[in-house]
């Protein structure tokens, strides 16, 4: 059965550097991985942090980044916890790559809905 | 163990909504009675404690094994385990992903060793009034008394303890849109983002498989990565959308392993593997066999909630209505609930995660021998 262990954290890498100096955690880098964060980062080429545009050319798309994420911690490999709301666009304004898209979202119309839940109509729900 | 009665808070129907449990009963049960009720508790001593807590971490690590067990020997067409589920209940107990909690549902009446009726290992609801909303009333009406109750704290713990394995920092929460079951998922939301995450919760009909990318998304089409589903297995795997779960890297709490267990035939292979273990109860798949010579119930193998149970003891039968049992049937050697001013009480047991042990418990009560979703939560306390 499962042995987890407690993550430690750490200040580490994912650092990206502005012109100016800002430093910059990439949200697909595997110590600060954060997954809605990445799939936008690399659905526009590049993410915002702390309200800063940060331009970025991703190659493997978005899975890629999360096998690394996903080996990096089973390894071992320590974090550094960012909140989620440092890679937030800040209002009003666009992606940089100029997708107006939402946060992460996928080609819609290849989507099927529906596929689970038809068992729960009629019962009382699906907790027991 | 004893069952005493106490007045309840003037206010408790604004005090137990404020803490989240928007259904509390009254019209909601059907005869008006209340499905929180805190016009009584059960007072239990510290010893009795301890015993439900050493049963409950000595049935998990049984269950483990009996899991084990039906891997072994394949014993998935006795459970009526669809070919489908069959890999994934393989992949998932060899890579071990999370596994949240599950509820031991057991007879105990402060004199025998409690006995294991079922363990809803896969869906267990009931948490926000064991976690939660009893510890509040303890407060309220003992606050110099103890409770055994540490769900919550654990389950926050257990999120945090996951988050290495878990695919991303994001949990997706889906259900149906039952009341019961949308504040336990909005409960759990809670515990998650008090250990960091972030959370969103959609019914379950809204979820989407997409077909250029092969993953399951949520309805503003954000992918799957971790999800919480409060929704069975043994349904997931007999819908549309199972053909496309072995394809997709959605990280499922709780994952598919646990089907095993909280399929009721993983009572019999128990008794198969511990005959005679004081926790268990003797129970058989498909045929009573010896059980015919005395007292004992019928249930379905994926029954859920009391439903289509059948109870035969003391010379008459007791049943109640449902739409389970074509999988068939197993049938439990009958054990007598305690009973306290014409009430019966069942303890549900809590585990949270398998290493720390037996997380709390509440019990149900009601006048019927079979015992439902409609059982009345009765508050607790102890020493």
């Amino acid at each position: 059965m499962k042995r987890s262990t407690k993550v430690e954290i750490a200040l580490v890498a994912g650092l990206a550097m502005s012109g100016c100096g800002r430093r910059a955690y990439d949200p697909c880098a595997p110590q600060t991985f954060n997954d809605l964060a990445c799939q936008e980062a690399v659905s526009h080429n590049g993410y915002y942090y702390g309200g800063h545009w940060y331009p970025h050319t991703y190659v493997g798309g978005y899975s890629s980044y999360y096998n690394g994420y996903y080996s990096y911690v089973r390894g071992g490999g320590r974090i550094t916890q960012i909140a989620p709301s440092q890679w937030g666009r800040p209002a009003g304004s666009t992606a940089g790559a100029g997708s107006t898209s939402g946060q992460g979202a996928s080609s819609g119309g290849s989507v099927s809905r529906g596929v689970f839940g038809s068992t729960g109509h009629g019962s009382s729900g699906g907790g027991a | 163990m004893q069952r005493r009665k106490i007045a309840p808070r003037e206010n408790w129907q604004q005090v137990v909504e404020s803490q989240g449990l928007l259904w509390h009963g009254g019209s909601g049960t059907g005869d008006g009675s209340p499905y929180w009720n805190e016009s009584a508790y059960y007072e239990f001593t510290a010893k009795e404690v301890d015993e439900l807590e050493a049963a409950t971490n000595e049935l998990d690590r049984m269950c483990i094994d009996a899991g084990q067990q039906v891997i072994d020997e394949k014993l998935y067409a006795k459970f009526g385990i669809p070919e489908i589920a069959i890999p994934l209940i393989e992949q998932s107990w060899e890579k071990e992903p999370p596994s949240l909690y599950g509820r031991f549902d057991l007879a105990y009446d402060g004199r025998n060793p409690p006995k294991l009726l079922e363990y809803n290992a896969d869906t267990p609801t009931s948490l926000l009034e064991a976690a939660v909303v009893q510890w509040y009333w303890l407060q309220d009406e003992f606050p110099k008394s103890d409770q055994f109750n540490s769900i919550h704290e654990r389950l926050v713990a257990l999120w945090k303890e996951f988050r290495p394995y878990l695919r991303g920092s994001h949990i997706h929460f889906t259900s149906t849109d039952d009341v019961e079951d949308g504040y336990t998922v909005a409960y759990l939301q809670d515990t998650a983002q008090q250990a960091g995450f972030t959370t969103s919760a959609f019914e379950i009909g809204e979820l989407g498989w997409d077909h250029q990318q092969n993953l399951f998304v949520d309805p503003e089409n954000r992918p799957l990565m971790s999800c919480f589903k409060l929704y069975p297995w043994e349904w997931l795997v007999n819908e549309e959308g199972a053909q496309y779960i072995a394809q997709s890297d959605t990280m499922w709490i709780e994952p598919a392993w646990k089907m095993m267990l909280s399929n009721k035939c993983i009572l019999a292979v128990l008794w198969d593997k511990f005959p005679g273990h004081p926790n268990l109860l003797e129970t058989y798949i498909d045929d009573p066999g010896p059980l015919r010579l005395g007292d004992f119930v019928t249930k379905p193998k994926w029954g859920r909630e009391g439903r289509n149970v059948r109870v035969y003891a003391a010379g008459r039968t007791e049943e109640t209505g449902g739409d389970y049992g074509e999988e068939g049937y197993i049938h439990q050697r009958y054990v007598k609930l305690p009973e306290f001013d014409g009430r019966r009480a069942i303890i549900g047991s809590w585990m949270i995660g398998h290493e720390e042990g037996a997380a709390g418990m509440g019990v149900r009560e009601g006048e019927s021998m079979i015992l439902g979703n409609l059982s009345e939560f009765v508050p607790h306390i102890f020493g």
